[in-house]
């Protein structure tokens, strides 16, 4: 570690990774709800399971980011992080307000917590992955303010390089976005519109940069290839990204009412979106493939090229499945959609995370470059564990989407969603088993930073 | 087999390479005219290209080949099951995408990579298919 004020990035990554695993668990009730719609009804009914599985899912991805930027930023600037005191006030600001909204979910009814929480002020609940109280969403922007003026200033009085410019530009689009989450008029059409500005902008457009910029810092680091080599990478993957991804939006607009000029600009511009990620893809391999030398710490390399690899798969691969307007006319809002989300937030978000934690936990725990090789088999097993469970996981959820859109869409005589459930179950029971297979490999990943810590550190020859 | 005379080395024949493999990926999005370019590069250069493009340039080629060959198999199976607006249209649509679409994809996007670095690659299964 080069910079003590990287340390804070510590606790963001732990919590996390804790947050991580109450998304899984949560996700296998749900999923075992679809086949026993029973399951723990009344206490944890299947909106709120999902609630707390999506909602889980973004605060820990955002932890994560906010790890990942208070680790980067400092060593790419040159310079200490401008506050620690505040970037550790802002953890636990975070990390309160999301254990009380959880617990709200699953405390009180929905309705309950929108009366306590005085959403009758400025209502802003009750729609999807923005469930949160209005008080915890002005919580989120406070977090994420001080927090980009902790980054910001930072990055002002240090080293500007091009990958902590990318990273700020995505970071601030990440805070300007979610202010339309405070935006909720009565005209249900103007609500999707704005409510996929949030939705859409943050994970296919300013993530993709927060994305890109992590991704290039750890091959930076783990390759030794020039700088300039990247950057000249990320320049025209940024510039891809936002060009497709803005317009993109249009592939939300198709059914809601918009005109109907968005099922031409949403197919165009949303069958280009696959480019990026494919770009991505090269560029992590080609990286890789001139290496100047070999860093110790093989399982970070294998979630960087694992995140290429899967992204292109699950975001633009599984993106382009449904979404030119005439396929996404029988598929949307199917199982396709649910099995594009996984692979894609799994490819994408998830691992960029996990590689930077991977990469910077040795560090931060004292190492010199790399955990033990016992603990790398470890980890190195929990992704291979992880990463085949979720395109199982994909394959099965998009088996269920074709048979449910077969069904319930097509035909002359289209069948009524809960029979066609019934029809698709086992591909639900198959979903779960794999749901199953993806946990384990979460707790192989968590034993990794246990196993072997008395162990000498992995040397490139091991 | 004809043995090639190893004229098309260095920039020019890893350009080729690389164009090779993005005809051939191309060819998995928008078939046909990719594959027309390809066997036009191949009938060009079989017979002076280097070890690089010529490892490159005959396995795009071939792969090329097969894959037009399942989409066109794909859309035959369509047409006789009932046509575009059938119920069997999109499923064997959505069955070719992830099945064959994946499958053809990644071997082409590490033969891009690999060309893209100057080093040569072999397609698993369709690598050893000679033309």
């Amino acid at each position: 570690m080069q910079y003590q004020s990287q340390a804070v990035a510590k606790p963001y990554f732990i919590a996390a990774i804790a947050l991580f695993v109450a998304q899984v668990l949560f996700g296998l009730i749900m999923g075992l709800q679809y086949v026993v719609g029973d399951f723990l009804f009344p206490e944890i009914p299947f909106n709120v399971a999902r609630m707390v599985h999506t909602n889980a899912l973004i605060v820990w991805l955002l932890m994560a980011f906010m790890g990942a930027s208070y680790y980067l930023v400092p060593e790419e600037a040159e310079t200490e992080l401008y506050s620690p005191a505040l970037a550790t006030l802002m953890f636990w600001v975070f990390l309160v307000a999301a254990a009380l909204t959880v617990a709200g979910y699953l405390l009180l009814s929905y309705s309950t917590l929108a009366e306590i929480t005085m959403n009758k002020l400025l209502p802003t609940m009750g729609r999807e992955f923005l469930e949160q109280p209005t008080i915890t969403k002005i919580g989120i922007v406070i977090v994420a303010l001080a927090f980009l003026f902790n980054v910001g200033m930072t990055i002002l009085r240090g080293r500007k390089t091009v990958i902590n410019l990318v990273l700020l530009l995505g970071l601030t689009g990440l805070a300007v976005f979610f202010l339309f989450a405070f935006y909720n008029p009565v005209n249900l059409v103007l609500d999707k519109y704005f409510w996929w500005w949030v939705v859409h902008l943050w994970v296919e457009g300013v993530w993709e940069l927060i994305l890109g910029a992590i991704l290039a810092f750890v091959l930076v680091k783990t390759t030794g290839v020039d700088r300039e080599v990247i950057e000249k990478w990320l320049y025209v993957i940024i510039a891809m990204t936002l060009i497709t991804g803005i317009v993109g939006t249009g592939h939300h607009y198709y059914w809601i009412g918009t005109p109907e000029y968005w099922q031409w600009w949403g197919s165009i511009f949303s069958a280009m979106e696959p480019i990026p990620f494919f770009m991505m893809t090269v560029f992590a391999f080609n990286v890789v493939n001139k290496r100047r030398r070999d860093h110790p710490n093989k399982p970070a390399m294998l979630w960087a090229l694992g995140t290429a690899v899967m992204a292109f798969l699950g975001a633009g691969v599984w993106g382009f499945l449904h979404t030119l307007s005439p396929v996404n006319y029988y598929t949307h809002g199917s199982q396709i959609t649910a099995a594009h989300g996984h692979m894609a937030f799994y490819g994408a978000y998830v691992m960029i995370n996990i590689t930077i934690i991977s990469y910077a936990m040795p560090l931060l725990r004292g190492r010199n470059a790399a955990n033990s090789a016992k603990s790398q088999i470890w980890e190195m097993w929990s992704f291979w564990l992880m990463t085949i469970s979720m395109v199982f996981i994909t394959l099965f959820l998009t088996g269920a989407g074709i048979l449910q859109a077969y069904l319930q869409r097509m035909g002359e005589n289209p069948q009524p969603f809960m029979v066609v459930q019934e029809h698709i179950s086992l591909f639900y029971w198959l979903r779960e088993i794999a749901g199953v297979i993806f946990l384990i490999g979460l707790v192989v990943y968590i034993a990794s930073f246990f196993v072997g810590q008395n162990d000498p550190e992995a040397t490139t020859a091991n | 087999m004809v043995e090639p005379e190893r004229q098309v080395e260095g920039v020019e024949g890893k350009t080729l390479a690389v164009i090779s493999e993005g005809l051939y990926l191309l060819n998995l999005l928008f078939p046909l005219l990719p594959l027309i370019a390809l066997a036009w590069l191949w009938l060009r250069h079989r017979g002076s290209a280097g070890r690089l493009l010529f490892n490159h340039l005959r396995q795009a080629f071939v792969g090329a080949v097969i894959a037009t060959l399942l989409f066109t198999m794909a859309n035959l199976l369509i047409i006789f099951l009932g046509g575009y607006r059938s119920l069997h249209a999109l499923v064997i649509f959505e069955l070719y995408y992830i099945i064959c679409v994946p499958l053809l994809l990644i071997p082409g996007l590490l033969g891009l990579i690999k060309a893209m670095s100057g080093q040569t690659y072999r397609f698993p299964l369709i690598g050893r298919v000679d033309v």
